[in-house]
């Protein structure tokens, strides 16, 4: 593995680390902006870990979006809906799981959250890699 | 496919461990609001996660793009239908403050995410 592989999969843990502990603090402290960067920190870290590792198979990619702009503005709204219902999902299924009493608008606020978070992460995920898992 | 016990045992310990340092992760956002411990539980979970990836793929993460061409719609379902039942066990783990359903909720979550991505590529990840 070469130094450049390896400083990016540091750096992009740090980042992913850094992100996921700033995501968890939102969900539990109920902060919808506070989830969304968090998991937008994680992907920037993802995606230092990807560009380390190959460089060859990204460039392309960006070189596309100055070639085309609008699809790629197009592209990095459907990502940004996806992290969104991704982060929002979460904030309101662990703000339902928070509080003090059970009842039954919150059960079908905890299965929203499941179908919202997983809609959200095939969204972005295919957003991110061109495929949806 | 051939299974190999200990490959199988390996993988599962992986990902037992990735959803363990998710739950712990979950519990001290909650009981602490340190963004110290949530980052180190992060921390683990990825370091935990990326180690399985590699194990079974032999690299950290994926180049972009997939590949589409074999997908089994029962397991694709059954994968997304493990996941999306995931959140709610993790969350009433939550109400309940009780780590080990949360866990259960996290376990449920990561076997989904195999379990659909197989169904779907024709690899675990």
């Amino acid at each position: 593995m070469t130094k450049r592989r390896v400083a990016g999969l540091i750096a992009g843990s740090v980042l992913v680390s850094a992100g996921g502990g700033v995501a968890a603090l939102g969900m539990a402290g109920g902060s919808y902006l506070q989830t969304y960067v968090g998991f937008a920190v994680v992907l920037a870290g993802y995606r230092a870990a990807q560009y380390a590792t190959y460089p060859d198979r990204l460039r392309p990619r960006l070189a596309a979006f100055r070639t085309d702009l609008a699809g790629g503005l197009l592209a990095t709204g459907i990502f940004a809906a996806g992290l969104f219902l991704f982060s929002a999902g979460f904030v309101f299924g662990a703000q339902a799981g928070l509080q003090p009493a059970l009842q039954a608008g919150k059960y079908l606020r905890m299965a929203a959250s499941g179908v919202t978070i997983v809609t959200g992460m095939l969204i972005t995920h295919n957003a991110v890699n061109g495929v949806a898992l | 496919m051939t299974i190999e016990p200990r490959r199988v045992a390996v993988h599962a310990a992986l990902i037992a461990l990735t959803a363990v340092s998710v739950t712990a992760t979950i519990v001290w956002s909650y009981r602490t609001g340190s963004l110290l411990y949530t980052a180190l539980g992060s921390l683990a979970a990825w370091t935990a996660f990326i180690t399985a990836h590699r194990f079974e793929t032999g690299r950290f993460v994926d180049p972009p793009g997939g590949d589409h061409t074999v997908p089994s719609y029962p397991l694709l379902g059954l994968g997304l239908l493990m996941m999306i039942v995931a959140f709610p066990v993790a969350i009433f783990g939550v109400h309940t403050d009780l780590p080990v359903v949360i866990l259960a909720g996290e376990l449920l979550f990561f076997t989904g995410w195999v379990v659909s991505h197989d169904g779907l590529t024709g690899s675990l990840y």
